[in-house]
């Protein structure tokens, strides 16, 4: 069974190349997303996704990129992370809220638990 | 009406009270007096006349006899009968009827007298015969016209005690009346001053207990009523400069987290070899970038639990929590710490029942207590917690025996950015924040947190939570 891609939606670069490296060096394979227009490109390839969002992105937020995901026809979602610096994150339908500032670990274990998830719904 | 103008008004209707009631009781006993002594006048003036009569009536009878006799002028006689009708004649308007009718009487009996008296010398029986019997019969109807005004007097007097004892039950009744409406008038302009007051006072007391939503009505057309007019517009703008500072502290607390999550993540990143070889100063030094920025993440979220707490907004997520292994696996690095700082670190906590709790706050309320106690406890000094549970509440305490918390600085202490750091100058610093958190985690979870007086070395601190048992859930 081949492992989900993660996409990690975020409109600052530092956390998405920090997070890249770090799933990548996980074992995971990741793509990134600055914005819901490069959501709407990476989500027409199709594929088994799991997807870490912030809410603040460039041209709109959380909730446009989800959006934009539930439209494209080959996406699989296996699970979404809301990855969130506000203080009161809105209430969206995620799998799973993170702070920042977070540790890469705590990351990891949250991605390889909705993983491990939706490995055994399969 | 101003204040002014009402206690103005309300001092000269006071005056005029007392005045009226002054001036009242004063003619009232005036009036009472002048009658009296026109009354007693009057009765001296009618006996004096009697008892003159008595006096004239003898004079002109010896006069006459002695003027028959040849041996006095019959001018002396002549005076006395004139006198004699001069007091018939001013007695009569002031006698009543009854008075009247004797008078008219002794007239009578007078002039019968009188024409014996002025007749040629009659013989001395004829005189005695028709004098004598009206002489007695004058002396009879002046000892009645004296009975009955003596009476008269005494009955007068008697009605006059009757009437000033109504007149000053009239006079209790009319002081009676204006008191109670002096004591209304006063119960009015106090209510109307005070009432509106105690609404200010309570209104601003909830302000500062943080209610930024209060709202006072006071409709009055006065000082009061002008601040009142002032108290909700400024009520307004403390809300909106508190919705602002929270909205600001959320931008900004957003706005650091994401660098310091790049901060964290590139330190962890590069430690773990991601970007070559790392020598072990190089690793000592990640390890310290991100142990700082830790540091500056907590500091960070202390500052907008704050802002919560002022706010009104600090609130607590509870679940049933197994408490002691939580609490333990927190309070273990703190062993690592102590040591680096040649302290002796001891924590034993009991068994304790599962419990309703926010579990992470109870872990930061302890850690922060422990934190302090070990700021403020030199290196060769001893710190301890202990953990019971007294059937009513989890009770934490957390001893040191560093420095102390000197008497007059106690009640500031979990005043929020209040430090010692006068005193110790020297010692770690911080923003003075934590134990104004303690004191908010234990007040959500209906408990308390206070310094124990007793400790003469170092200071003990005890925290309480409420114990909620598990399907109970928390009482508002």
């Amino acid at each position: 069974m081949t492992r989900p891609k993660i996409l990690i939606i975020d409109d600052d670069p530092a956390i998405r190349e920090i997070a890249v490296e770090f799933l990548n060096m996980a074992g995971f394979e990741s793509r990134e997303a600055s914005s819901v227009a490069e959501v709407e490109k990476i989500a027409a390839e199709g594929g088994r996704w799991i997807v870490l969002v912030d809410w603040t992105l460039a041209d709109g937020d959380a909730s446009d990129a989800l959006a934009v995901i539930k439209n494209a026809p080959d996406f699989q979602m296996d699970g979404v992370i809301l990855v969130s610096g506000r203080e009161d994150p809105p209430a969206i339908d995620v799998d799973a809220v993170i702070r920042k500032p977070f540790d890469l670990d705590d990351l990891l274990s949250a991605v390889e638990a909705l993983e491990k998830k939706s490995g055994a719904m399969e | 009406m101003k204040i002014g103008s009402r206690l103005f008004l309300l001092y000269f209707i006071i005056i005029i009270i007392f005045s009226v009631t002054a001036v009242s009781t004063s003619w009232t006993f005036d009036f009472l007096t002048a009658r009296v002594e026109r009354l007693s006048n009057q009765d001296q003036l009618v006996l004096d006349a009697v008892k003159t009569l008595r006096e004239k009536m003898d004079e002109a009878v010896r006069a006459s006899r002695l003027a028959a006799a040849g041996t006095a002028s019959a001018l002396d006689a002549r005076h006395a009968r004139d006198a004699i009708e001069d007091i018939f004649r001013t007695l009569k308007p002031h006698l009543s009827s009854t008075e009247k009718s004797f008078l008219s009487e002794m007239e009578t009996s007078w002039e019968k007298v009188e024409l014996n008296l002025t007749s040629p010398i009659r013989p001395s029986a004829e005189f005695r015969d028709e004098v004598i019997p009206e002489l007695k019969n004058l002396g009879t109807m002046m000892n009645r016209l004296e009975t009955v005004r003596k009476e008269t007097s005494l009955r007068r007097i008697e009605e006059m005690k009757t009437e000033i004892a109504r007149a000053r039950t009239r006079l209790l009744f009319l002081a009676m009346i204006l008191a109670a409406v002096g004591i209304l008038l006063l119960i009015q302009t106090q209510r109307r001053i005070l009432d509106p007051l105690r609404r200010l006072v309570r209104g601003t007391d909830r302000i500062s207990d943080g209610e930024l939503d209060t709202r006072i009505d006071i409709t009055t057309h006065d000082e009061i009523g002008e601040l009142g007019e002032h108290f909700n517009p400024m009520a307004g703008r403390l809300k909106e400069a508190e919705e602002s500072k929270m909205a600001f502290l959320s931008m900004i607390s957003h706005d650091m987290r994401t660098p310091l999550t790049a901060i964290k993540g590139y330190a962890a990143l590069i430690r773990r070899g991601k970007r070559g070889d790392v020598t072990d100063e190089q690793d000592a030094g990640l390890k310290t970038i991100e142990r700082e920025t830790e540091k500056l993440s907590h500091l960070v979220e202390d500052l907008l639990d704050v802002a919560r707490a002022e706010a009104g907004q600090f609130s607590i997520d509870v679940q049933p929590s197994d408490p002691k292994p939580a609490i333990e696996a927190s309070l273990e690095p703190y062993k690592l710490i102590a040591r680096k700082k040649g302290i002796d670190f001891e924590f034993a906590i009991d068994e304790l029942p599962e419990a309703v709790l926010d579990i992470g706050r109870v872990e930061q309320a302890l850690r922060n207590l422990v934190n302090n106690a070990l700021k403020f406890t030199l290196e060769g000094g001893h710190v301890e917690v202990s953990g019971t549970f007294d059937g009513k509440d989890l009770v934490f305490e957390v001893r040191d025996t560093g420095v102390g918390v000197p008497a007059d600085k106690r009640e500031f202490l979990f005043e929020r950015f209040y430090q010692m750091k006068e005193e110790h100058r020297g010692l770690e610093g911080g923003l003075g924040l934590g134990l104004a958190i303690v004191r908010e985690v234990a007040r959500a979870h209906g408990g308390e947190v206070f310094l124990r007086p007793d400790v003469e070395n170092g200071s003990c601190f005890v925290l309480k939570f409420r114990y909620v048992k598990p399907q109970e859930g928390i009482e508002e």
